[in-house]
């Protein structure tokens, strides 16, 4: 069974096709990358996908359910979490707090209360390397360590499939190392990556498929040295 | 039979007009400058009264008024956008933080100007008697200021719909309204254009407020009702669609006088009631469409 | 690890004595303090309920709530209908009970939608209920005004200590529960908090129509000490627009600044009302403009600046006395 799947996905806004009649697979335990020029339609998909937008054609279905009307929030509870391009970490809050809360909320596994969770926050946290910043202030953060957190507060939500908007983008090097064995180790753990990238090193690195958009059609798909030889890929990249 | 119907119609665009005049400023001020204006109302009274004024004092006709009135108004809120609302997008974080200061600023600007003005005008009722000669018009009697009225909001809509849609500055707007940043990457002044669309919008409730005073007895606290009306309008005819107001300051003009035809006291139920089923069936009004995807 | 647990739990905990003690000197001060006093302290509980409650909901979330007046009006009706056909006590509950159905219809109504709805229809579902009302006491039931049977001021200043108090604890509650950070959450970022399981919508509403009751409860409380209601007194616009302000001016990150916004604005509202009736909303209208452009944090910003550099001073005294003593 296919943990995410979508048939002939489609959005319009007023005469603008984002997305065309999309069909698209992630299989569980993949890690499948999301490529394209800007205004592929790449981060409309994801807003189909999670919820925060409904297709006016089209299904989609997570582990063999059909998610397509869904709330976000009850997709998030199904097991899918995201992150955004433009990150959606709650500013006001410490670090600790913003995992708390979707721990909480999100989690339809756990057995206890807000005030005795600190313990398990503090293990997720621990578990991507964050425990000695949970009590600050987010805006005291790193770019890196912002986009690390929102990864943690999506995995408190107990997610089996993770969609990754550009986490990798403004990273430096050694940052861009350590994000990739993020993504590895959470495959590890038995969670499916879908992820929207633009940095190449990491697509080519990380992902075991990856599929190509353009104009909000999928034009391309398979294993990243197929698809970085598929001349119409290069074709839409060059032509930029 | 005809007659009837004539005179719901007319009555109907009558009161359509009104509608659509004191609606287009308010989704100005917001379908651009992103300002939530809630005292509107009070611009629109402030008018009024100073048109009261202008006639019962120095004699000026109403209608000559409008010319001294309207572009006082438009230079009260140009100059309120350069420096209250400029600063506050400035210092805001996002629009969402813009929107909400906006509100409570203009809801002080609320407060001040009703202030002001019961300290110039009093509580009183203030009214003056203009054209009240009556026309007829396909058999019905209508008073010659109420259809002054519709003329000059006939006319404005117009001319308005035409300005937005032809000319530059028109389009200029209709640039900001969609896409600020976009706007001023593509050369357009943002500043510059948000205080034109915050004073264009003042300048409107100005002539409202001209209109206002010749139709009805003006008094200072009566400016909430007519934010009200506008409010309800600008919902019905789309929030952010300008020309979305006019369309539905007219259909809702039409609607309300037919109700009003079948039972008088039913009309302002009829009128949130429309509110209501707006909000429940079709919130992006008549012309809505989403402007801000989340 | 488990310090910073501590910490917070300690804040709370002093946070809570100080509600204890001020419930305490409020239900006992008519013993000590005189009639007019406890008079001025009916109308200084009303709005810091108001206030209290408003804030509970349009503090978080941001979302303006302009029906203020709308649910403490439904109580103030109530109030007038059933008043000397059961007891006060009941007439409170079931003012609170109305207030808690209507915030519900207008939260499902438009709390789904984009936040400027929200704020749009409560501005006009005052009108919109204030008209409806003078209609039906108008064309159905022919009683436009109606005299209600009063209740002594000791009575109504219990009432209304109980009412706050509950509202105060209710405040506290909220805002160190998972709903109260879910609700800044939403405030911060709508879809961020969707995304973590939160149902954003049914939070909202639950949330706005709870703190409606102790509107509708005042609004009950409130009618006997009037004694004469009609729908222009009952929705007063006025009723929604003072406490954002009080709110606002007093600064929102603190339990006690709605309070302390309602009473400096009360204390400077009867000071004018009484020296210059004729200018108190156009003070109220700039201090809210200054406020909203160049003090954001409102007084509790203000107070704790104060105090920080306060303790700064203080610091440096030290140090400079130690240094004399060495010398």
């Amino acid at each position: 069974m296919m943990m995410l799947e979508g048939t002939g996905v489609t959005m319009n806004f007023g005469g603008l096709v984002a997305v065309d009649h999309a069909d698209f697979k992630v299989g569980q335990g993949e890690i499948v990358g999301l490529i394209g020029p800007n205004g592929a339609g790449k981060t409309t998909l994801f807003n189909l996908i999670s919820g925060a937008q409904t297709p006016q054609e089209g299904t989609i279905r997570f582990k063999g359910e059909d998610i397509t009307d869904l709330r976000p929030d009850q997709i998030c509870r199904m097991g899918l979490a995201r992150t955004f391009q433009t990150s959606k970490i709650f500013s006001e809050m410490t670090a600790f707090e913003n995992v708390r809360l979707a721990l909480i909320y999100g989690n339809p596994h756990r057995s206890f209360k807000f005030k005795e969770a600190e313990r398990e926050v503090n293990q997720l946290m621990a578990q991507a390397g964050m425990l000695s910043d949970r009590n600050k202030a987010v805006k005291e953060l790193s770019l890196a360590s912002q986009r690390r957190l929102e990864i943690v507060r999506a995995l408190a939500t107990d997610a089996e499939l993770l969609l990754l908007d550009e986490v990798m983008a403004g990273l430096t090097p050694s940052e861009l190392t350590q994000s990739m064995e993020l993504v590895m180790r959470l495959r590890d753990r038995g969670i499916t990556v879908f992820m929207i990238e633009h940095v190449m090193q990491a697509i080519m690195e990380v992902c075991d498929r990856i599929i190509v958009f353009h104009f909000g059609q999928k034009i391309a798909e398979g294993p990243p040295d197929e698809v970085a030889g598929d001349p119409r890929v290069k074709a839409i990249y060059l032509g930029e | 039979m005809l007659e009837t119907a004539a005179e719901i119609i007319v009555t109907g665009l009558i009161l359509g007009g009104a509608y659509a005049l004191i609606a287009v400023g308010l989704s100005l001020q917001y379908g651009v400058g992103r300002v939530l204006n809630v005292a509107h109302g009070e611009f629109i009274i402030l008018a009024a009264l100073a048109t009261w004024s202008l006639y019962t004092v120095f004699g000026i006709n109403p209608v000559l008024s409008i010319a001294i009135i309207a572009p006082a108004l438009f230079a009260l809120g140009y100059v309120l956008d350069r420096t209250m609302f400029n600063y506050l997008r400035k210092t805001s974080e996002n629009d969402d933080h813009f929107e909400g200061r906006s509100l409570l600023a203009s809801f002080g600007l609320l407060f001040v100007i009703q202030n002001l003005m019961l300290l110039t005008w009093g509580a009183l009722l203030r009214g003056y008697s203009f054209l009240n000669t009556s026309v007829t018009i396909f058999g019905n009697r209508y008073g010659a200021n109420r259809l002054l009225a519709l003329g000059v909001s006939v006319g404005v809509s117009v001319i308005f719909y035409l300005y937005i849609k032809r000319t530059r500055t028109g389009k200029a707007i209709r640039a900001a309204a969609e896409s600020p940043d976009m706007a001023s990457t593509l050369g357009v002044n943002k500043k510059r254009v948000m205080a034109m669309c915050f004073g264009l919008g003042a300048g409107l409730a100005g002539l409202a407020g001209v209109l206002y005073s010749m139709m009805f007895d003006v008094q200072g606290s009566r400016g909430i009702e007519l934010t009200v009306v506008a409010i309800v309008v600008v919902v019905f005819g789309g929030l952010g669609s300008i020309t979305g107001s006019l369309i539905g300051g007219f259909a809702l003009g039409l609607v309300i006088s037919l109700v009003n035809w079948f039972d008088p006291s039913l009309s302002l139920v009829a009128f949130y009631l429309i509110f209501i089923l707006v909000l429940l069936i079709r919130p992006s009004g008549i012309m809505g469409r989403q402007i801000h995807a989340d | 690890m488990l310090i910073s647990t501590l910490r917070a739990e300690k804040k709370e905990r002093r946070a809570l004595i100080y509600i204890v003690v001020t419930i305490v000197l409020l239900a006992s001060a008519p013993s000590f303090i005189s009639e007019s006093l406890v008079i001025t302290m009916i109308t200084v509980l009303m709005y810091a309920t108001l206030t209290l409650s408003w804030t509970m909901f349009s503090g978080p979330t941001r979302l303006v709530s302009l029906a203020t007046a709308v649910l403490f009006g439904v109580g103030v009706y109530v109030s007038a209908v059933l008043r000397g056909s059961m007891p006060i006590e009941l007439i409170v509950l079931i003012g609170g009970a109305l207030a808690f159905i209507l915030a519900l219809a207008i939260g499902v109504l438009t709390l789904r939608l984009k936040g400027v709805y929200f704020i749009l229809f409560t501005f006009g579902v005052t009108a919109l209920v204030g008209n409806a009302t003078l209609w039906w006491e108008t064309h159905v039931t022919g009683t436009v005004g109606r005299h209600i049977e009063g209740a002594s001021n000791s009575v109504v200043y219990l009432l209304m200590v109980i009412i706050f108090s509950l509202a105060l604890l209710a405040a506290f509650i909220l805002r160190n529960s998972a709903a109260g950070m879910a609700l800044r959450g939403i405030g911060e970022n709508q879809t961020a908090a969707e995304h973590i399981g939160i149902h954003v919508t049914r939070l909202k509403v639950l949330i706005f129509a709870g703190t409606a009751i102790f509107m509708g409860a005042t609004g009950a409380v409130m009618a006997t000490r009037w004694r004469y209601v009609d729908p222009s007194l009952a929705f007063d616009p006025l009723i929604s627009f003072l406490p954002v302000v009080m709110a606002i001016f007093g600064g929102i990150s603190r339990l006690y600044g709605p309070i302390l916004g309602t009473i400096v604005l009360i204390v400077l509202r009867e000071f004018l009302i009484t020296e210059y009736p004729y200018v108190y909303l156009l003070i109220f209208g700039v201090t809210l403009i200054g406020v909203v452009l160049w003090l954001p944090g409102g007084l509790v910003e203000q107070a704790e600046k104060l105090i920080f550099r306060l303790k700064i001073e203080w610091i440096k005294l030290k140090m400079r006395w130690k240094r004399w003593r060495t010398a």
